[in-house]
């Protein structure tokens, strides 16, 4: 079992001096294109730098939907990690929250 | 389990299969998978098998490298002529995925070793040439629960059916009993196509891959046949398990491997001092 957070539980938690880091494990391209502020992305094919992560963070993971990021915490918490998996993914962020001002 | 570095490059595409994953890997490289027989089917099913991660393979044969062998047997080089085909496929499956731990068995399989050999083993694949030693395959791992891949190909053709125990028919279920000695051929009579071997052999793996992770259908209670010339593929369903079966049905009566053991003697004459499929 791997831990899991939806997308707003984690936007409304987090502050802007939190040392926490946010993956987006999608392709370059999609990353570019639009991604969640202050992720870093670490592409597939550069899975190895995944455990260039520092291990005293915590991180938490994205891709398009939720599904790949699952099998990177699961990697991630075998590791050693204190890895979380965004719920619904980038699609879930789009949803909630472009567009509208950050929930109270 | 923590996957290496290498190990996260080397699975990264099973990774991102929902059938498969992470944990999909981790079932792949605990499990234990046999090969008789490292000839042509033997050849590709070894391969995948070892590219895919499964993280034992038991190869058993007792022959040596041939030149002729290496028309179709691919894990098989010309620098291995001579030296048995245990070693040589150890050789290879090493040299693309040295996560595998491979077991060498170069023993030809009888009613007084297959029992012990194929026991530690999760899935079985069939690789041999003699209809003799299929059927001898075929009654070890019904009377041990041993699921297995069935294969045979010669000249452009090739088929398969997988048994798993309780879910499906044998092989005898679908033949009877060994096929009487002139309706047999062998690879160097008539002669086989390459390719065809290497489909079929890719199927088994296929087959022992979805098995171990418990996704897809399976062939049971079916039988693909493929046609290289014609590219007829055809999956043929077998009426349910046999009641009447001489060992999987109801009062089968072939309780032992030893008090059946004339039929697995290789009949000998010309043909079958040929070489393997």
């Amino acid at each position: 079992m791997i831990n899991e957070i939806s997308i707003c539980e984690y936007m409304k938690n987090r502050t802007d001096d939190s040392d926490d880091i946010l993956v987006d494990i999608r392709e370059k391209m999609m990353y570019e294109f639009g991604s969640i502020p202050g992720a870093v992305n670490i592409t597939m094919d550069n899975i190895r730098h995944l455990y260039d992560l520092p291990k005293d963070k915590t991180i938490y993971v994205f891709c398009q939907a939720g599904e790949i990021s699952g099998e990177i915490v699961e990697i991630l918490s075998d590791a050693g990690y204190t890895a979380y998996n965004l719920i619904g993914g980038y699609r879930e962020y789009l949803r909630n929250h472009i567009g509208l001002k950050e929930e109270s | 389990m923590i996957f290496s570095e290498e190990q996260l490059e080397r699975y990264s595409r099973h990774f991102v299969l929902r059938e498969i994953g992470v944990s999909g890997q981790k079932k792949l490289l605990n499990a234990k998978v046999l090969v008789i027989g490292a000839g042509a089917l033997g050849s590709a099913a070894l391969m995948y098998l070892a590219a895919a991660g499964v993280g034992t393979i038991g190869v058993a044969d007792s022959d040596c490298v041939e030149r002729s062998n290496l028309q179709r047997q691919i894990i098989h080089r010309t620098e291995n002529i001579g030296t048995p085909k245990t070693a040589s496929a150890e050789q290879t499956l090493k040299e693309i995925n040295p996560d595998v731990s491979v077991i060498l068995h170069s023993v030809q399989v009888s009613a007084d070793n297959i029992e012990e050999l194929i026991l530690p083993y999760d899935f079985i694949i069939d690789g041999t040439d003699r209809f003799e030693t299929k059927f001898l395959i075929n009654d070890a791992c019904v009377l041990l629960k041993k699921p297995y891949s069935h294969a045979g190909a010669v000249r452009f053709g090739g088929q398969t059916m997988t048994y798993v125990p309780k879910s499906g028919p044998c092989l005898r279920c679908l033949l009877g009993s060994v096929p009487p000695h002139e309706q047999n051929v062998s690879c160097s009579e008539a002669g086989v196509f390459g390719a065809v071997t290497g489909v079929i052999g890719s199927i088994q793996a296929a087959e022992a891959i979805k098995y171990l992770l418990g996704i897809g259908e399976l062939l049971v209670g079916k039988v693909l046949n493929f046609d290289a010339l014609s590219m007829n593929i055809r999956i043929t369903k077998m009426s349910k398990t046999d009641s009447h079966c001489r060992v999987c049905g109801e009062n089968s009566d072939i309780l032992s491997l030893a008090e059946n053991r004339e039929e697995y003697e290789l009949q000998g004459c010309r043909a079958c001092n040929g070489d393997n499929k």
